[in-house]
């Protein structure tokens, strides 16, 4: 977009009584191939395009969104706004102008773009995916391997006189397993992703991640049923961190915050967690899924600790939030696309490494439940009410790691669990993911080492 | 310049077919929404969105292609198509015959009002600040109200294949809905009320405020019961949340991949005598109502499930195809995305139904469901079930409300073990037609 242009819709913007205007111009290009039952099912590509447009009246935002580039289009979309606006708001000082350099080298963030499947080696990336997983048992069935792409180029200009380019790429390769035995039905998934092109894939042992996805699904196929009730748990590294992300990571936003909508409202300064417990929220990581140069408003990302040792520090905030809530610019305004206003979201969050070994935590836990692998789960952030299922589990009893367990959840509230987090591993790892909230869904990271929480509630059979 | 609908769709199609394909079909969508949240007395955020995108798919000796765009230019367009026609190389065949012109049936789904468009962003504010008020003045316990919003919508989608096939079908609706939180000494407890209508006259803000705010009462002081076997009744604000999370196991794809438990069950017993579970595309003003499915395919009423006999499952042309079944209507497709088939509403019939005081009635012990925290332990594939409830234990004539409890089990298993429904449904238009369900015992641990 011309950089003309946009001047003169934020003008026009400002003089219709915006004391903040936003252009947010996207085009994203997206790439997916996808092979199941042994057959290249589905190969996609397609463009998305459209323009955001933000005004700011005190602390009411008005959003408004068109995939026209018409100068017209977007003059009536100001028009539209404004005389849509109910004249009953609240003051707000949004502070100081967007300013800074980022801290993340944009450069690192190119990469190959998808050409043809066969050439660029996407075709034998998902053979070999789908051979390796094939190969572990009889018992498996079915596999579906993808690898997706997608690369967005955007400007963001704002009525201060900002103006920042941005060009971001992803690359997500995942691989699902069915296995069955005696009309037992079990699944097993892997899906790492990074923030580049498909140079990511060189570097991706496939055969690993194949594997692991379908030596999953075939062992869970001879699990028992769990057992139920208050226990110590042992959660794994890496998506384990999903439950932080959840039940602490949402009520740390200032979203949750402006809304009054979270039990940590009030507590900066105040003991939240155990203190083994530090939890940081990074946008600087190269490469990682949820890393950006600059956040969706334009403020370079930063890496923010949210609680030291058990204390809690701060929230996540985009610059409304800041504002309104009184705390610092953390660099986290994020939207799905063109489509959402942004708000305060996560990054790539996590518990940061303690200093036990795997065999300290199980032995100090005795008697309870190993949840290695966890699923996905759910949060109320209002409530902080959480709930979430194990993918892999085993019983631990007296220190020792006994049969396999399927069909376990981990239920609690978010507050209430952090200082009961006891133990904290060294064995720090990340994992990828989507999440879901008021712009949309983002990619970020979720992570954390082993850690014991003692207890927790168990749901399970038996 | 922005091409009109039926130029892109015209275009998109004559582009893939010089381009080499033998067919193609193109779905073309735009929609048009306003919403407004409120919080304390202010409106907090407005938005106003309009979409367009345009969807390909292409067959080449059968193999297919997909693409689509946003930018609705000529030349985006034609780039469009080539990007399809280029990964038609690569996939395989589907062996599909696509949708010859017929005469689509006239009738009126209602999906349609006009009045939704007048639903504006000053009586959306009145109407969150008459709820809002409400909420605030009917218990002390009300603490704060998060979550308050309105907004309208509308839809327009052209189909169209280059066998001449060319259909549209428009939506609009409005709705509203409210979460509060009520605190006392033990916990913090939310309610939430809200609905999609086709008219805005439908829409009574008070009614929701009131019934979000004694949701929300009616669950504080609740606490864990002890763990074992009870009969459970799915109130019908669950039983499609539920539900929900396994009918992927009725898409013929998921059963012709070994996705589903169903594989080889036509024919046999997998719910109660008396239990019917239809796809249910007529039914006026429903949010799944189609005259015609994503591939053009008449659509009609048609039973998967017949006196607890599992009779079919739901396909797409490549599914029936496999099958060498005739086409059943129920393709489903967005713009971005390749053909998949669904419930064109999801329907349960509800002609032998009870009231839940009558079911609850049924046993001396039984947990009423209201609340479900998540699907993720439930696993659509193997049917395993873990999840965590809240609800009330009716016991001995008493009432008891329950948390921080979960329940487990399998679905197939629980579909079996269905002991009766309810005669009601949750109100509004979302297409999913489920009463209340009773099961004689799931497996309760806390």
């Amino acid at each position: 977009m011309d950089p003309i242009q946009a001047r003169r819709i934020l003008d026009h913007a400002c003089a219709r009584g915006a004391g903040f205007a936003e252009l947010f111009v996207e085009e994203t290009r997206f790439s997916s191939i996808q092979l199941r039952d042994r057959r290249v099912e589905s190969a996609s590509a397609g463009t998305e395009f459209g323009i955001g447009l933000r005004m700011i009246f005190g602390a009411q935002v008005l959003y408004g969104h068109t995939s026209r580039e018409d100068l017209g289009a977007l003059e009536r979309l100001v028009e539209d706004l404004a005389q849509a606006r109910p004249r009953n708001g609240q003051d707000l000082d949004l502070g100081d102008p967007i300013t800074g350099r980022s801290f993340v080298d944009a450069s690192a963030r190119m990469g190959r773009d998808p050409s043809d499947p066969q050439k660029d080696g996407r075709l034998a990336v998902l053979r070999l995916a789908d051979e390796s997983a094939r190969a572990v048992s009889s018992r498996v069935v079915q596999a579906t391997i993808g690898i997706l792409h997608r690369r967005t180029r955007l400007t963001l200009f704002n009525s201060e006189g900002l103006q920042r380019e941005g060009d971001r790429t992803w690359t997500r390769f995942n691989v699902g397993v069915i296995a069955e035995h005696q009309g037992v039905r079990q699944t097993g998934s892997e899906a790492p992703g990074e923030g580049r092109g498909l140079e990511f894939l060189d570097g991706l042992d496939v055969v690993a991640n194949a594997r692991a996805a379908a030596d999953r699904a075939v062992r869970m196929l001879d699990a028992s049923p769990a057992p139920a009730g208050e226990m110590p748990v042992l959660i794994g590294n890496g998506f384990g961190g999903v439950i932080f992300h959840e039940a602490c990571g949402h009520p740390l936003e200032t979203e949750a915050l402006r809304r009054k909508a979270t039990p940590f409202a009030g507590r900066i300064g105040e003991m939240v967690a155990h203190p083994c417990l530090t939890a940081i929220d990074d946008g600087t990581i190269p490469h990682a899924w949820g890393s950006l140069e600059f956040d969706d408003e334009g403020t370079p990302t930063t890496r923010t600790t949210l609680i030291e040792n058990g204390v809690l520090r701060t929230f996540l905030s985009d610059r409304i939030g800041a504002a309104e809530c009184g705390v610092p610019r953390s660099g986290s305004a994020r939207r799905e696309s063109y489509r959402y206003a942004p708000v305060s979201r996560m990054r790539n969050t996590f518990i940061a490494a303690g200093e036990s070994s795997q065999e300290d935590l199980l032995a100090s836990m005795g008697d309870g439940l190993w949840a290695v692998r966890m699923g996905g789960g759910s949060v109320n952030p209002a409530t902080g009410e959480f709930n979430f299922a194990v993918e892999e589990g085993y019983l631990v009893k007296g220190g020792k790691v006994g049969a396999a367990v399927r069909g376990a959840t981990l239920t609690g509230k978010g507050h209430e669990i952090m200082p009961r987090i006891r133990m904290v591993g060294r064995d720090l790892e990340m994992a990828p993911g989507t999440c879901g909230a008021a712009s949309g869904l983002v990619p970020v990271c979720v992570g954390q080492p082993s850690i014991l929480v003692d207890p927790i509630l168990v749901g399970g059979r038996s | 310049m922005n091409l009109s609908p039926q130029e892109a769709l015209d275009l998109v199609l004559e582009t893939a077919r010089k381009g080499g394909a033998q067919d193609a079909d193109a779905l073309y969508e735009e929609s048009e929404s306003l919403s407004l949240d409120v919080f304390e007395g202010a409106m907090k955020n407005l938005e106003r969105s309009d979409s367009v995108g345009l969807g390909l798919r292409v067959l080449v000796d059968g193999r297919p292609g997909y693409s689509f765009t946003e930018r609705l230019t000529a030349q985006s367009v034609r780039r469009c198509a080539e990007d399809a026609l280029a990964l038609a190389a690569f996939t395989d065949s589907l062996g599909i015959q696509l949708t010859e012109p017929s005469t689509v049936s006239q009738l009126d789904l209602g999906v349609h009002d006009d009045a939704a468009l007048d639903y504006g962003p000053a009586r959306m504010l009145e109407q969150c600040l008459e709820a809002e008020d409400l909420a605030r003045t009917l218990d002390a316990r009300v603490v704060n109200i998060p979550h308050l919003g309105a907004s309208r919508s509308s839809g327009r989608s052209l189909l169209g294949n280059t066998r001449g096939f060319r259909g549209e079908r428009c939506s609009a609706s409005v709705s509203l809905g409210i979460g509060v939180v009520a605190r006392d000494s033990s916990a913090d407890k939310m309610g939430w009320d809200g609905a999609t209508w086709r008219h805005p006259g439908a829409i009574e803000p008070r009614a929701i405020a009131q019934t979000a705010v004694e949701r929300a009462i009616s669950l504080l002081g609740a606490r864990p019961i002890p763990s074992g076997p009870l009969p459970v009744l799915f109130d019908e604000r669950v039983s499609g949340q539920f539900l929900g999370i396994f009918l992927g196991a009725f898409l013929a794809d998921s059963v012709q991949k070994g996705q589903s438990r169903l594989v080889g069950r036509i024919g046999e017993r997998i719910a109660p005598a008396g239990f019917h579970l239809f796809t249910s595309p007529h039914l006026p003003t429903m949010s799944g109502s189609r005259l015609f499915d994503a591939e053009g395919v008449s659509t009609t009423k048609r039973a998967l499930v017949e006196d607890g006999i599992l009779r079919g499952f739901l396909h797409n042309l490549e599914t029936s195809t496999r099958e060498g079944i005739a086409p059943t209507g129920d393709a489903h497709r967005g713009y971005t995305g390749r053909v998949s088939a669904g419930f064109s509403n999801v329907e349960i019939d509800r002609s032998a139904g009870r009231s839940n005081k009558e079911l609850l009635s049924k046993f001396p012990r039984i947990l009423h469901v209201v609340k479900l925290e998540g699907s993720t332990g439930c696993n659509p594939v193997s049917g395993d079930v873990s999840i965590g409830v809240q609800g009330f234990l009716h016991e001995n004539g008493g009432i008891i409300p329950v948390d921080r409890v979960s329940l487990s089990g399998n679905f197939f298993d629980i579909l079996v073990d269905v002991v009766g429904w309810g005669d009601a449904v949750r109100p509004g238009v979302h297409g999913q037609i489920l009463p209340s369900l009773l099961v004689r015992s799931l497996q309760l641990a806390s």
